[in-house]
């Protein structure tokens, strides 16, 4: 609710922008007045691109508000030493909301992206996949 | 036991790289309305690269970027101590330049810049590169230039380089390969001499882990005939001092000597090829010798005076990375003073919180409002770090910290309780060699580093 009070106020602020910017949109706007945006991003070094993760880390985008809220309001209170943990308890419950907010809604944007351009992989690596299996396989046997 | 994790890194390399879901090529558009303007970045590294990505991507294409390196690919030095071991390839860690051009629009020039020149009256700079270049003109210049190195006598000083025989493999390409041949021809019985660098430096576990490496490979391949003498020049192992001493004083006690207050004072190489380190703490000679020299900003940055006298990185406002000397210059990554450590993944977090005061500069410009002052805004700047560092060949620790801007001396300031470093609760690491690193962990690097590459080159 709280949130929802911040981003209205957001939003009102950034009349003052649009009315004298006609040519900009106003989702743009909010972008760029709106802070969630840069502090989000923090998490995409480990999470994934708008929290879109293909590498393992937990996926952020799309997932419910409350899952987020639940896991990060436990590890900010948590004391044991995991890597994450030691994360959350660089943002306040506001932030923990907003991130949350933000993450939850980026699930309507990203499906509009689902035809982007993605990149090609990459050839050299795609090579050495063949030439690591038979190393590793190796190793299987060893450790057998 | 553990299925690796090199392979796992290079199929979700190429995985990752499939199924990157871009929002949509970028292209430079016309009428960029309030957010027209050109920005150059000097340096393509991961906080150049970040910025330049973020820019394009966050201005959805509105604002031009031309991302200057001299290098045609970047290659990253996280993950690059995996070289020495042969765990993993250089081709591993080189990352092309080209999904920023193709995804989002960035202008890649390969070249070395020789100077910035600026028309006060049309707050127009031009960037000049050399051997005959181009000039680019634009509206903000960026240097992520990465670091330079302090002369070391004998090693690199005047018209002196040794570097070729003394490598320093603290920028990874063909001085982490030359380090590793260096490394793998040693014979019985022969010692590898390393220094730590003066704080602050670029990652700060770096070194010790670089130690860790050599000794598990001496360990392993040399069958524990040899040794590894860490010549530091501050008085203690400077960070996961239990991690690194656990490991220097258990695993590899009969391999690595730790030597503290050895400030390294001169290079000699001699006759018979023996390397020597002479430091305040005594001469130690050896068949490998890998200085890593005392750092400062990268030598653009004091060219273009961002650099006061005798400071060896560049002051900058913690709200932007504005340099504090010189207006619409920002320094991000390794070469500025933030007071943050020196790495890969914080050169990535800074990168974001510049991309973001640069369009809110340009915004503001035109709206005459100052966004990037904006008091929601500094009550949510972030940067963050985290790293894992390989401890055997395949186990790692981590290591974690946040960062968030303090209005009241407009700085950024480590969070209490977000730094922290592996430490297992007693009981739970029977199966592991220490509290301290773990075959997850040595996982869970490939991961991190995956998504790193991935958040910052594609």
């Amino acid at each position: 609710m709280k949130y929802h009070i911040n981003r209205l106020k957001l939003v009102l602020s950034t009349g003052l922008l649009l009315l004298i910017y006609q040519s900009i949109e106003i989702a743009q706007a909010i972008d760029i007045i709106d802070p969630t945006r840069a502090m989000a991003s923090q998490c995409a070094q480990c999470h994934g691109m708008e929290g879109n993760n293909a590498e393992g880390f937990d996926d952020l985008n799309g997932e419910p508000f409350d899952e987020i809220y639940d896991e990060l309001m436990d590890m900010l209170s948590s004391s044991d030493n995991e890597l994450m943990h030691h994360q959350a308890k660089g943002y306040t419950q506001d932030q923990i909301i907003a991130l949350a907010n933000y993450f939850s809604e980026q699930a309507k944007t990203s499906s509009n992206n689902s035809e982007g351009i993605s990149s090609e992989p990459i050839k050299i690596i795609e090579k050495e996949v063949d030439e690591v299996d038979e190393i590793d396989e190796v190793d299987d046997e060893e450790s057998d | 036991m553990t299925q690796i994790n090199r392979r796992e890194f290079i199929k979700v390399s190429t995985a990752s790289a499939a199924l990157a879901v871009t929002p949509s090529i970028l292209k430079a558009q016309e009428g960029g309305g309030i957010l027209e303007a050109r920005v150059t970045v000097i340096g393509g590294g991961f906080a150049g690269a970040t910025v330049a990505k973020y820019l394009r991507m966050w201005s959805d294409g509105k604002i031009q970027v031309t991302m200057v390196d001299k290098n045609p690919d970047h290659v990253s030095c996280v993950l690059s101590n995996l070289i020495l071991n042969d765990r993993l390839q250089l081709e591993d860690i080189t990352l092309p330049y080209t999904p920023l051009e193709e995804n989002y629009g960035v202008i890649v020039k390969q070249g070395t810049v020789t100077g910035v020149t600026s028309d006060i009256n049309k707050a127009v700079h031009t960037v000049h590169l050399g051997n005959g270049g181009e000039s680019i003109e634009c509206d903000y210049v960026v240097l992520a230039p990465g670091i330079e190195f302090i002369d070391v006598i004998g090693l690199k000083e005047g018209n002196v380089n040794q570097f070729d025989r003394v490598p320093h493999a603290w920028i990874a390409g063909s001085q982490t390969e030359l380090l590793r041949n260096q490394l793998h021809s040693m014979q019985s019985g022969d010692t590898f001499i390393m220094t730590v660098p003066l704080s602050p430096y670029r990652c700060p576990p770096g070194p010790y882990e670089r130690a860790c490496v050599v000794a598990d490979y001496i360990k392993r391949v040399k069958k524990g005939d040899g040794k590894v003498i860490v010549l530091d020049p501050h008085s203690d192992i400077t960070i996961e001092k239990e991690t690194f001493s656990q490991a220097f004083n258990g695993i590899y006690k009969d391999i690595v000597e730790y030597i503290p207050n050895a400030k390294l004072l001169e290079v000699e190489i001699k006759d018979n090829g023996d390397r020597v380190a002479i430091t305040t703490a005594g001469s130690y000679t050896g068949k490998v010798l890998n200085v890593i020299p005392t750092h400062k900003a990268g030598k653009i940055v004091e060219d273009l005076g961002l650099l006061p006298d005798g400071e060896r990185f560049a002051p900058v406002h913690a709200a932007s990375y504005e340099s504090t000397l010189r207006p619409e210059f920002y320094v991000i990554g390794d070469s500025n003073n933030s007071g943050q450590p020196k790495s890969g993944h914080m050169a990535n977090a800074q990168a974001k919180v510049c991309a973001d005061a640069i369009i809110r500069t340009i915004a503001g410009k035109t709206a005459s409002k100052d966004f990037v002052h904006d008091p929601a805004r500094l009550n949510s700047i972030k940067t963050n770090s985290a790293c894992y560092s390989p401890i055997t060949y395949d186990e790692a620790s981590w290591l974690t910290a946040v960062f968030a801007y303090e209005t009241a001396d407009n700085s950024m300031k480590l969070v209490s309780d977000t730094f922290g470093s592996m430490k297992l609760v007693p009981g739970s690491f029977a199966s592991s060699h220490s509290p301290h690193w773990s075959n997850d962990n040595f996982e869970d690097m490939f991961e991190w580093a995956n998504s790193l590459f991935s958040n910052t080159f594609r």
